[in-house]
């Protein structure tokens, strides 16, 4: 192996959203200096800037109006008056939210510390929509029994994005932009290092570390209609499952209940925190029926099943009757200017309706994936169901499964916890580089694997088109993996993906050249798409009861007695994956299981 | 409008230039059937994904927040992903498709931002904290926040940046985006260093390179104003120790309630 | 090149302005001769009132005009958020220069034509 082929640094973090860029600015502030980001595109693309409700965090600034009930308008809290949130609070919604499956101790960590970040967001300068008297103002989000959505007007994620990147900067933190990591190098539960392409030049490199921090991201574009950008491929679930490390929960995919129709971008849930309604094509506010307390203001999970099954019994909108309209005109013409001002700009450009004449159409979309890589309150990664580590591997964020969310994500809780938990990874990486951490050999030369590899691909000159696969495995995902799931929607999943990672085998590039091959990097993402879209399928196949956003439809109830436990999958040798289970951590006495009704 | 007028098969002649094999760039068009609500991001998505693999292009979030998508179409600098094309196929059935002008093209519609990145750098784009730090948030008003005019709703995709004359002629300008940013931070109240920052955008190539062409203004995709903050920074500058001098006095109550 | 009215607009301002500089040095090459008596001095003035003079009078008047106009639009943006009638300020300088410009013009030709 050149060495002039292999780059060297303390710490490698891949992904440059809110998780990576908190983990490697933290790092950099405790002391270690050489950090440095890969990131497949620009750091400032991250899809953590597409967030738009909020951030929460019991800040008590703000409670509702006396007497005007759980719509009705939002005021400061008086200095000296009772506050209106709790730590306990925060941790039962989330809890609930999450159907039980959320580990209760990570929960209370994140919730905790949620204050703490967001001041520090503040303090770093972000720019938050205020209150009257100045302090950062908050909203009403779907399963918070508290307003403690932090929000600046529509674009929070934003904002956070941007303002923690200029202090990675102001840190001088290192980015790599544009390189695109193909493999996790882990030997005998060592982390070595990763391998990735310089898209620019296209040259492959082995990349060695201390430790390798995964904040990938999620993986939305497995799924027809998504929220998600391109970019969302689930490259960190994949190259971890495939380099030995366990993925925990992938059964449990969100579908947020408003994407906008047939494109499936996100229309915040702040829309209904402000007040908007979810309307039939009979005019109704359906979730009357669904959760006669909390309306619109349900959990994701619940509103979208209660979305699906109005679509599906016919009373949806649109020529094809998948929409559902979302009424916001009520809210005026000021409100929607100064809270909602991106997502008005969307409706027009691509829905050509303007939210304060008429109604938006909007359908449920692959929004957030709450299983991942598991690690503990600290980002670092399991190997098993057992709780030991893997060493010098940490992730955090969407990629990541503490698990803080479990079953279900409540909103404003994603911008949390990739906060909170990418400053947690950051300073536990410190202290495992600063008290000796070993820069471990690579065995072999994968970044010669990897040349070989794409050559292949190169090489292959069949018959398929990659695009032809990856549309095939969103029908199937779609209507097979989506909101309501079954036995034999599930089998008939898992064959389709087979066969189409058998179709996988026998595709062509189009493109060949080495500048900028993003047809290269597109065929990468569509494997890691076949890699994770089975363990979903399998996953769900697997648990047999209905919990948060898993239903299913031939086992409809939740089973706390076979199935209050994590799934861990891994891979085994046939390349299939492996089930083990993995406890979930309650306060018995604190927060024990309830029926989670709304 | 009707379907029908939507589904025809239009032409997109796409810019194609990969220094590694092309003397200099070329025109190649390719046909696309419409569908309703088709983005030019779309469109190019189509072709590269089933007629041509090589056709490079930057993209990610496809709904106009991650900046990725800025390219020059029918003679203007937007995102491609805001774009519907059937706006853009008036005449002749035909769209035009090319990179961002004045930068060097690395391969299609991808460019070099080295020096778009590295003037955002100049600006010194992070808050500069007093150093006084309370236990909860600073108190801003949101009278302050609407004073920043949405600035920080600037998404950095270039659009401005390269469609500036200035910029054509002087690499070394430090741009809309940059000074934008730099508004952003100077009418910060939370910002201790507005003195600074008004020294370095009032250097040879700050706002005085700006000559209100306003291209700026029609290029961006969000409606941000950068030639109103350039000239909001030309009059602070001209006053900015007064102006730093009222910073340290709004600073002593950064901690106190705003009044009503 | 990215054109537009801005773009106009400012190549013009700068065309104006580079060409009233050397109107200046021609004025000043005239007028100096004032030094060097009176044959000197008629001499030049004679050359720079030949029919082709005359055009680049016209010229003279438009660069002023258009300079002097534009000179007023900036400053009102400088002071005041015009942000909205950005397009129509540009036009309203270029077709106000014309006119002024033609009207000037035809006075010109027409003093020359019955005998200057």
């Amino acid at each position: 192996m050149q060495n002039s082929d292999v780059i060297t640094h303390d710490v490698i973090v891949v992904g440059a959203g809110l998780a990576g860029t908190w983990a490697a600015m933290t790092a950099a502030e405790n002391g270690v200096k050489d950090v440095a980001v890969l990131s497949k595109i620009h750091p400032l693309r991250s899809h953590s800037g597409a967030a738009q409700g909020g951030i929460a965090a019991v800040l008590n600034n703000v409670r509702p109006v006396a007497g005007t009930g759980p719509r009705g308008p939002l005021e400061q809290i008086p200095p000296g008056d009772d506050p209106v949130d709790s730590f306990d609070l925060h941790m039962f919604d989330t809890i609930k939210g999450s159907d039980w499956l959320g580990d209760q101790d990570a929960i209370e960590i994140m919730v905790k510390d949620a204050p703490d970040v967001v001041i520090q967001y503040e303090h770093m300068g972000c720019v938050f929509s205020r209150t009257k008297d100045g302090r950062i103002n908050q909203r009403r989000f779907g399963g918070h029994s508290a307003p403690r959505a932090n929000f600046s007007a529509d674009r929070t994620g934003h904002v956070l994005l941007h303002t923690i990147h200029e202090q990675a900067l102001f840190h001088n933190v290192k980015f790599y932009s544009e390189w695109y990591v193909m493999d996790l190098i882990i030997e005998d539960n060592i982390t070595r290092g990763v391998v990735a392409i310089n898209v620019l030049t296209g040259d492959i490199k082995m990349l060695r570390a201390k430790a390798v921090m995964f904040g990938t991201g999620g993986y939305g574009q497995a799924f027809k209609v998504t929220s998600n950008a391109y970019a969302n491929t689930g490259d960190g679930v994949a190259l971890a499952y495939n380099a030995g490390a366990p993925l925990m929960d992938m059964e449990f995919v969100q579908f947020h209940p408003t994407g906008l129709y047939r494109h499936g971008f996100l229309m915040t849930e702040a829309c209904r925190g402000e007040g908007g309604y979810l309307i039939n094509k009979l005019g109704e506010r359906f979730m009357k029926k669904y959760a006669p307390d909390k309306m619109e203001l349900a959990p994701r999970d619940l509103v979208s099943r209660s979305e699906q099954i109005e679509i599906n019994e016919g009373r949806g909108v649109m020529e094809d009757g998948q929409g559902i309209y979302l009424d916001m005109r009520h809210l005026g013409r000021e409100k929607i200017m100064s809270r909602l001002p991106e997502v008005r700009d969307l409706a027009i450009a691509f829905a050509h309706v303007d939210p304060i004449e008429d109604p938006v159409p909007i359908q449920p979309t692959a929004h957030y994936s709450m299983g991942g890589i598991p690690t503990t309150v600290d980002g670092e990664v399991l190997a098993n169901a057992n709780g030991d580590l893997i060493t010098g591997f940490y992730a955090a964020g969407e990629v990541s499964c503490v698990s803080v969310h479990g079953a279900n994500r409540l909103g404003t809780n994603s911008l949390l916890e990739a906060s909170v938990f990418g400053r947690r990874a950051g300073r536990a990486i410190a202290e495992f580089v600063k008290g000796g951490a070993k820069l471990h050999p690579v065995p072999g030369d994968p970044a010669e694997k990897n040349r070989k590899m794409v050559q292949q691909l190169f090489d292959n000159d069949g018959t398929e088109l990659v695009e032809d696969i990856v549309q095939d495995l969103k029908t199937t995902m779609t209507n097979k993996v989506g909101i309501f799931r079954d036995e034999e929607g599930l089998k008939s999943a898992l064959d389709d993906i087979h066969n189409l990672q058998e179709r996988f085998k026998n595709i062509r590039v189009m493109d060949k050249s080495k500048r900028f091959n993003t047809n290269l990097s597109m065929t990468l993402e569509a494997s890691h798409l076949l890699t994770f879209s089975e363990l979903i399928a399998a996953g769900a196949l697997n648990r047999q009861e209905s919990r948060g956003a898993h239903s299913r439809t031939d086992f409809p109830k939740r089973d706390d007695e076979s199935w209050l436990k994590h799934t861990m999958a891994h891979k085994d040798e046939d390349g299939r994956p492996k089930f083990s289970y993995k406890g979930v951590t309650i306060y018995w006495d604190r927060f024990p299981p309830q029926e989670r009704k709304y | 409008m009707s379907n029908n007028d939507i589904q025809r098969t239009v032409t997109v002649r796409i810019q194609r230039f990969n220094p590694d094999v092309d003397k200099k760039p070329h025109m190649q068009d390719y046909q696309v059937k419409m569908w309703p609500g088709m983005t030019i991001l779309d469109a190019l998505h189509e072709i590269k994904t089933h007629q041509d693999g090589s056709v490079t292009y930057r993209r990610s979030c496809r709904h106009g927040i991650c900046g990725s998508c800025a390219m020059h179409i029918n003679g203007r600098n937007t995102l491609a992903c805001k774009t519907p094309i059937i706006n853009e196929v008036q005449k002749n059935d035909t769209v035009t498709i090319g990179p961002l002008p004045y930068l060097p093209v690395i391969k299609d519609m991808v460019v070099d931002r080295t020096s778009f990145w590295e003037q955002y750098l100049r600006v010194k784009p992070w808050l500069l904290p007093p150093d006084d730090i309370p236990e909860k948030e600073f108190r801003m008003s949101q009278e302050e926040v609407d004073a920043l005019h949405d600035a920080e709703a600037c998404i950095m995709c270039g659009a401005c940046y390269s469609s500036c004359a200035v910029i054509g002629l002087n690499k070394k300008y430090l741009g809309p985006h940059a000074l934008l940013k730099a508004f952003l931070r100077v009418l910060d109240p939370r910002d201790t260093a507005p003195a600074e920052r008004l020294e370095i955008v009032s250097q040879a190539d700050g706002v005085a390179r700006c000559h209100t062409i306003f291209n700026c203004i029609d290029a961006c995709p969000k409606g941000l104003n950068p030639t109103q903050a350039i000239e909001t920074l030309r009059k602070l500058a001209q006053k900015r120790q007064q102006y730093e001098e009222a910073r340290r006095e709004r600073q002593k109550h950064l901690n106190e309630p705003i009044p009503s | 090149m990215y054109t537009s009215t801005g773009f106009i607009s400012w190549l013009l301002r700068r065309i104006s302005g580079v060409a009233l500089v050397l109107y200046l040095f021609t004025h000043l090459w005239v007028i100096g001769a004032a030094n060097s008596g009176t044959q000197v001095f008629n001499a030049r003035l004679d050359a720079v009132q030949t029919p082709i003079f005359k055009l680049f009078e016209i010229a003279l008047l438009a660069a002023v005009v258009y300079h002097a106009l534009d000179g007023i639009r900036l400053l009102l943006i400088h002071y005041f958020d015009l942000t909205e009638y950005r397009k129509t300020l540009f036009w309203a300088v270029f077709i106000v220069s014309a006119i002024l410009t033609l009207a000037g013009g035809i006075a010109i030709l027409a003093i020359m034509l019955n005998g200057g």
